[in-house]
C-alpha cells in the first residue's frame, strides 16, 4: 500500500515543480517583453542584462562585504525584537498594568512611517548602525502583538487542569503555553522576517551607510545603474527568502514539541 | 480529615446556583453527588477545587489536600498521546509500562500511543479517568466520569475507580442512580 502511495504521489510532486518552473518562464518572459517594449535601458534592463551584472558582482569582495554588512546588522536586529518582544509579551500577559503601558508605545511604533524614524535615529546615532535600529522597531510590535494574542487564546480550560494537578511552570510550558503560541509567533516571524529586510534596506538607503547594500543601491539610482539596481533588488529578495528558510527550519524542533511529546521526558522535570 | 461545606451560596448575575448547601464528605469514603440538570453540582465541584469562590459560606478540611479530578470535558492535551497526557500529572518513577497496564485494565491498550484527538469520546474520557486515579491524590473530585461509557465498559471502569480510589476521599457528580449504587457510595441529592 505504502509503495502504491508513493507512486501516486512523485507524478503529484513532479507536477507542482514543473508548474513553478513553467510560472518562472512565463515571470521572465513577461519582464523581457516589458524591456523590449518600453526600450529603454534606464528605466527598464532586460533579464539577461541583470543576470550577467549579477554574475559580475559574484566575484567581486565589497558585494560580500556589503552582504555580510547589512545582514548582520537587519539580523542582530531582527533577533533582539523577537527577544524582547516575547520578553514584553510574557510580562504584560502576568501584569495587566504592564500591558496598558506598552499598548501606546507598540502603536506608536507601529503607526511611524520607517522615514520619520530613519531621520530621527540619524539625529542620535551613527548611519552604520541604523539597520539593527530599524530592523529592530518594525519587529518588535509584531512580536509582541502576537505572543501576547497567543498567550491570551491559551485554554483556560486547560490551565486549570494544571492547577488542580499541581502542574509545575516547565510541565505548563510544554504542554499548555507553547501550543497555544506557537501559531502565532510562527506566523510573527515570518512575517518579520520579510518586513526587517524591507525596512532595514530602506533605512540604508535613507542613512546611505558606509558598504551597505542600502549604499549600492543608492549608488545605482544615482548613477543610473539599472541593471545593478534590479541585481541588487534579488539579491535582497535571495537573502530575505533564505533567512527566513533557515530560521523557520531552525523553529521546527520547537513547532514538534509543541505539537507533540515524543521526548517522554516530562515526568523527569 | 472529613471535607464540610457550610452554608455555601453562590450566584451568577442575577441566577442564585446554591444557596445555603451544607454537607460533609467523609474522609476515605465516596459520595456521589445527584440532583437534577442545572442545580449547581459542577460549581459546587469548582468551588471545591477552589477555582470558583462562593459568595458566602466556608469549607473546612481542605488543608493538605492534593486534588486530582476528572472533569465534565475531558481536558487532555489533544496532540499528545494518552501516555504522555498521562505521564503530565505523574510523579516521575511512574515508567510508561506502569501506565500501559493500567490502560489495559481500562481497555485502552491499543490506543495508548494514539494522539488523544484521534481518539473517541468514551476513550478519552477513559484516559482522563486513568490520569486522574494515577496522580498523587487524596481527594478525588469527578464530574460524571462514566458519560459516553457503554454498559460492559462502564462496569469495567467503575470497578477500576473503585480499585484505585480505595482509600481516598471521593466525590462523584453523576445523574445515574446506578453509578452511584455501583461504586458503592454515600448518596448526595442536591435540590
Amino acid at each position: 500500500m505504502a509503495r502504491e502511495s508513493n507512486l501516486k504521489t512523485k507524478p503529484v510532486l513532479l507536477n507542482r515543480w514543473a508548474v513553478r518552473i513553467l510560472v518562472i518562464c512565463f515571470w521572465l518572459l513577461f519582464w523581457e517583453l516589458l524591456y523590449r517594449l518600453i526600450d529603454n535601458e534606464i528605466f527598464m534592463v532586460s533579464p539577461i542584462t541583470v543576470i550577467q551584472t549579477l554574475w559580475h558582482l559574484l566575484g567581486q569582495t565589497y558585494f560580500w562585504q556589503a552582504i555580510a554588512f547589512s545582514f548582520i546588522r537587519i539580523v542582530l536586529g531582527f533577533l533582539l525584537a523577537v527577544i524582547l518582544g516575547t520578553f514584553l509579551a510574557i510580562l504584560s500577559y502576568q501584569n495587566w498594568m504592564i500591558k496598558e503601558l506598552l499598548i501606546p508605545l507598540f502603536k506608536v511604533i507601529k503607526a511611524t512611517p520607517v522615514a520619520s524614524f530613519v531621520i530621527l535615529a540619524l539625529l542620535w546615532m551613527k548611519a552604520g548602525n541604523l539597520s539593527v535600529l530599524i530592523s529592530f522597531l518594525m519587529v518588535v510590535p509584531m512580536m509582541y502583538t502576537n505572543v501576547l494574542q497567543g498567550l491570551l487564546a491559551t485554554d483556560r480550560k486547560l490551565l486549570e487542569m494544571a492547577k488542580i494537578f499541581c502542574l509545575g511552570k516547565w510541565k505548563k510550558v510544554k504542554a499548555i503555553y507553547l501550543p497555544a503560541v506557537m501559531p502565532y509567533f510562527y506566523s510573527a516571524i515570518s512575517v518579520g522576517l520579510g518586513f526587517c529586510w524591507k525596512a532595514g534596506i530602506a533605512a540604508e538607503v535613507i542613512g546611505i551607510p558606509s558598504g551597505s547594500i542600502g549604499e549600492w543601491l543608492y549608488e545605482a539610482k544615482i548613477y543610473l545603474m539599472t541593471g545593478e539596481l534590479f541585481a541588487w533588488t534579488i539579491v535582497i529578495i535571495l537573502i530575505s527568502i533564505l533567512f527566513e528558510n533557515i530560521v523557520i527550519h531552525m523553529l521546527k524542533p520547537l513547532w514538534f514539541t509543541a505539537e507533540t511529546d515524543k521526548s517522554k521526558d516530562l515526568g523527569k522535570n | 480529615m472529613d471535607i464540610r461545606l457550610i452554608g455555601i451560596s453562590k450566584r451568577y448575575n442575577n441566577n442564585m446556583v446554591l444557596n445555603q448547601v451544607n454537607l460533609t464528605l467523609k474522609e476515605g469514603q465516596m459520595s456521589c453527588i445527584m440532583g437534577p440538570s442545572g442545580i449547581g453540582k459542577t460549581t459546587l465541584l469548582r468551588i471545591l477545587m477552589g477555582l470558583e469562590r462562593p459568595d458566602s459560606g466556608e469549607i473546612e478540611g481542605m488543608e493538605g489536600q492534593r486534588i486530582a479530578a476528572v472533569f465534565q470535558e475531558d481536558r487532555l492535551i489533544e496532540h499528545w498521546d494518552a501516555i504522555s497526557n498521562v505521564k503530565l500529572v505523574c510523579d516521575k518513577d511512574v515508567s510508561d509500562d506502569q501506565i500501559a497496564q493500567e490502560f489495559s485494565k481500562v481497555d485502552l491498550t491499543e490506543y495508548k500511543d494514539k494522539p488523544v484527538l484521534k481518539l473517541s469520546g468514551g476513550m478519552r474520557r477513559r484516559v482522563a479517568i486513568v490520569r486522574a486515579l494515577l496522580s498523587p491524590s487524596n481527594l478525588v473530585i469527578m464530574d460524571e466520569p462514566f458519560k459516553g461509557l457503554d454498559t460492559a465498559l462502564k462496569q469495567k471502569v467503575i470497578a477500576y475507580v473503585k480499585e484505585k480510589t480505595s482509600g481516598k476521599t471521593v466525590i462523584c457528580v453523576t445523574h445515574e442512580r446506578d453509578e452511584a449504587e455501583a461504586l458503592q457510595a454515600n448518596v448526595i441529592l442536591l435540590n
